[in-house]
C-alpha cells in the first residue's frame, strides 16, 4: 500500500498549564505539508515549533482539532497503534543525536529494525546500507562517544531512515554542530528529500539551514506569519 | 543485535552498581537457602519407612522417660506392625569435646525398624549377640578412625533423656552406612540392657517408643489409640509421626518456621527496596534514551519488558548464586557436628519458592519505574535532555 504522507493539521489547539494559568500555544491552527516536500519551521523560542513537530510525530496529542498524516488521524490512535505507526512512518532526528551510548553506531542504526519481522542477517545488511548512505561504513563498530558530533548526527539520520519511513522530522539537527558538520548533515537531508522523496519537516533557528528547505514557514506566537517558497 | 544485547549492555553500563546489586540479592537468597535447608534438616524423612514410623514420647516433654513396660502393650495395639525403643544418650571418646550421640536400644527390633541403616548380616548378628558391643555409624567411625573389631573406651555424659551411666570399653561389632544421604551416621548404637543395668536413675524406662504402622494412611487413628491407652496412666503419651516429631523437637527450641519466615522476610524486604531503588535510579538516568526508543516506535509494553528483563537478570543471577552457595554450604555442613546437619539440603520446593520470589522481586522492583517512565510524556522526557 502506498502511503501519502500529506500532513494536514486542522483547528489544532494546544496549551499547557503554568501554575494556574493556561498558556495557549496553538489555537485553531491549520496547515498542510505536501508529500515529498522539505519544509523548514522557523521562529523564536516558545513559538511552538517543536510542539508542532511532536504533534506530527504523534508524541503529543492536540487538545482539540485533528492531525492527519497520509489520511490517518494520528491523534486518535491508541498508544500501541501510535507506536506501530511511528515505527513505519516517521524518522526522528534530534539536536543532541540521542544515540544509545552502549551500542555501536551500526547497532544504533539497527535498533528500529528490531520492531520489524526481518531476520538478524537482513537487519544487519540494511543497517550497513544505511551507514553507507551516510558515509560512515568505516565507523560502524564505533561507540557514539568515539564519534564527532557531525558523525553522530549522520548515524542518527541513518537510524531515522533505516526502516524507510516516508517522513523525517528533524528538530534542530544542526543546532549542536560546527559549520562544516552542519553542511554535511544538511546535504544529507537534501539528498533524502530529492533522491529518496522523503517528506522532511525541519525545525531550525539557522537561516542557512532553512535555506536548504523548499519551503520556510515562520511561526510566531502559535501562528504562521510568512511562508517562503523556494525553487526546487 | 537483539533487544537482549541492549539489556545486557545496559546492565554492564554501571558494572559496579550491578555487581553490588547482584551481591545483595545473593546474600538474601543465601540466607533463605540456608534457613530452608536447616528447616529441611529437622523435618525431613526420605524413606518409605519414615512415613510409617511413629514416635511415642512422654506428653510432658520428649526429655521425660516412659516405662519400658509400655512397649509390650503398644505392640499389642491393632495396626502396630512392629515396635522398638530408643534412649538418646551422650557419649564421648577420650575428651569431652569428642562428643557424639549414643542410642541405647533393643538392637534386633531397632534395626528392623530402620532398614535405611545398612550393615552386613554378619555384623548385624554379631551386634545382636554381644551385649557389650556397639554398632558405629560410618561418619563417627571416620571421625575417630575406628574400624570393626576395635575396642574403644567410651565415657558417658548427660543424654537428652537424663544421665547416662554407661562408661566402659566396647567392642565395635560393625559399622553401618546409610541408604540415603539424609540419614545421619554420626552416632553409635548401644544395647539397652547393657545401659539399663548400670544406670543410677530411671531404670526400666526409655526415651521413646518407636512404632511401625501397618497402614500409613491410618497413622492418625493409630496415634490416637496409643495415646488413649495411656490417657489415665502416670506417664501419659504423645504419639506423632517421625516428621512431626522432628518439627516438635525444633519447636521446643523456637518456632523455626517463623524464624525462617521472619529472617528471610526482613532480608527480602530490604533487598526488594534496594532492587526497586536501583532500578528506579537506572531508569531515571536513561529517561531520554527510553523516550527515544518510544520515538522509534517501541511500544510501551516492549519498553516495560526491557526494564523488567534488566531487573529479572539481576534477581535471577543473584538468586541463583545465593541458592547454589547455600546448597554447597549445606553439603559441607552435613558431615559436621555428629551428623546433626545430615539432612540439610535445598529441596525442589525451596528452589521453586526461591525462583518465584526472584520473579516477584523483579516485578515489584520494576513496577514503579515502569509506571513512572510510561506516564512521562515522550516530549517531556526529550525536552529534559535538551534543557
Amino acid at each position: 500500500m502506498t502511503v501519502d504522507p500529506h500532513i494536514v493539521l486542522r483547528d489544532v489547539r494546544m496549551s499547557y498549564r503554568r501554575g494556574r494559568q493556561d498558556v495557549v500555544i496553538f489555537e485553531g491552527l491549520r496547515f498542510d505539508i505536501p508529500s515529498g516536500s522539505f519544509t523548514a519551521l522557523m521562529g523564536p523560542s516558545g513559538s511552538g515549533k517543536t510542539t508542532l513537530l511532536n504533534l506530527i510525530g504523534g508524541l503529543d496529542r492536540p487538545q482539540a482539532g485533528t492531525v492527519e498524516v497520509g489520511g490517518v488521524a494520528v491523534n486518535r490512535l491508541s498508544e500501541s497503534a501510535l507506536a506501530r505507526w511511528r515505527a513505519s512512518h516517521i524518522g526522528f532526528v534530534f539536536q543532541f543525536y540521542n544515540l544509545m551510548p552502549v551500542l555501536t553506531a551500526q547497532e544504533n542504526v539497527e535498533l528500529p529494525l528490531l520492531l520489524t519481522k526481518l531476520g538478524k542477517a537482513e537487519r544487519r545488511k540494511r543497517a550497513a546500507a544505511a551507514m553507507e548512505l551516510v558515509g560512515l561504513s568505516d565507523r560502524a563498530a564505533h561507540k557514539p562517544s568515539e564519534l564527532s558530533g557531525g558523525q553522530q548526527q549522520r548515524v542518527a539520520i541513518a537510524r531515522a531512515i533505516v526502516s524507510d519511513p516516508p517522513i523525517i522530522l528533524a528538530d534542530e539537527p544542526t543546532g549542536d554542530l560546527d559549520r562544516e558538520s552542519a553542511g554535511e548533515v544538511l546535504r544529507l537531508l537534501q539528498l533524502l528529500n530529492q533522491d529518496l522523496r522523503k517528506t522532511i519537516v525541519m525545525v531550525t533557528h539557522d537561516r542557512t539551514a532553512a535555506g536548504c528547505a523548499g519551503t520556510i514557514l515562520q511561526l510566531e506566537k502559535g501562528e504562521f506569519r510568512a511562508a517562503v517558497e523556494r525553487a526546487a | 543485535m537483539t533487544l537482549s544485547t541492549l539489556v545486557r549492555r545496559n546492565l554492564l553500563r554501571k558494572a559496579g552498581r550491578t555487581l553490588l546489586l547482584v551481591i545483595a540479592v545473593t546474600a538474601a537468597f543465601l540466607l533463605f537457602g540456608l534457613l530452608s535447608a536447616v528447616l529441611r534438616n529437622f523435618t525431613a524423612s526420605d524413606t518409605v519407612e519414615a512415613d510409617r514410623r511413629l514416635i511415642v514420647s512422654n506428653r510432658v516433654g520428649f526429655t521425660q522417660p516412659l516405662p519400658i513396660a509400655y512397649l509390650e502393650r503398644i505392640r499389642n495395639v491393632p495396626g502396630v506392625a512392629a515396635a522398638s525403643h530408643s534412649s538418646i544418650l551422650g557419649g564421648y571418646f577420650r575428651e569431652r569435646r569428642n562428643l557424639f550421640p549414643v542410642v541405647a536400644t533393643d538392637p534386633a527390633s531397632y534395626l528392623s525398624l530402620y532398614p535405611e541403616l545398612l550393615l552386613s548380616s554378619r555384623e548385624r548378628a554379631a551386634f545382636i549377640r554381644d551385649r557389650s558391643s556397639i554398632l558405629v555409624g560410618e561418619t563417627l567411625a571416620e571421625r575417630f578412625g575406628w574400624k570393626a573389631g576395635d575396642s574403644v573406651p567410651i565415657r558417658s555424659t548427660a543424654g537428652l533423656q537424663g544421665e547416662g551411666q554407661f562408661a566402659g570399653t566396647y567392642r565395635i561389632a560393625g559399622i553401618f552406612t546409610a541408604a540415603d544421604r539424609s540419614t545421619g551416621t554420626g552416632l553409635a548404637l548401644l544395647h539397652y540392657e547393657a545401659f539399663n543395668t548400670v544406670r543410677e536413675a530411671d531404670r526400666d524406662t526409655v526415651g521413646s517408643i518407636l512404632v511401625l504402622s501397618g497402614d500409613p494412611g491410618a497413622n492418625d487413628d493409630l496415634a490416637a489409640r496409643i495415646d488413649a491407652m495411656f490417657a489415665n496412666s502416670p506417664h501419659r503419651t504423645r504419639t506423632v509421626t517421625e516428621q512431626e516429631f522432628g518439627r516438635a523437637l525444633i519447636a521446643q527450641l523456637g518456632n523455626i518456621t517463623t524464624i525462617v519466615a521472619a529472617v528471610s522476610g526482613a532480608g527480602f524486604f530490604a533487598i526488594l527496596l534496594i532492587v526497586a531503588s536501583a532500578t528506579a535510579t537506572s531508569v531515571r538516568e536513561r529517561r531520554t534514551e527510553l523516550a527515544v526508543l518510544r520515538t522509534l516506535g517501541f511500544p510501551p509494553g516492549r519498553i516495560a519488558r526491557m526494564i523488567f528483563a534488566e531487573a529479572c537478570a539481576v534477581t535471577l543471577l543473584g538468586g541463583a548464586i545465593g541458592m547454589v552457595l547455600a546448597s554447597a554450604i549445606s553439603r559441607a555442613l552435613r558431615p559436621l557436628q555428629n551428623g546433626l546437619f545430615a539432612r540439610m539440603e535445598i529441596t525442589q520446593s525451596a528452589v521453586v519458592i526461591a525462583v518465584l520470589i526472584m520473579l516477584a522481586f523483579a516485578v515489584l522492583g520494576s513496577l514503579a519505574p515502569i509506571a513512572q517512565i510510561l506516564r512521562t510524556p515522550v516530549s517531556d522526557a526529550l525536552a529534559r535532555r535538551g534543557a
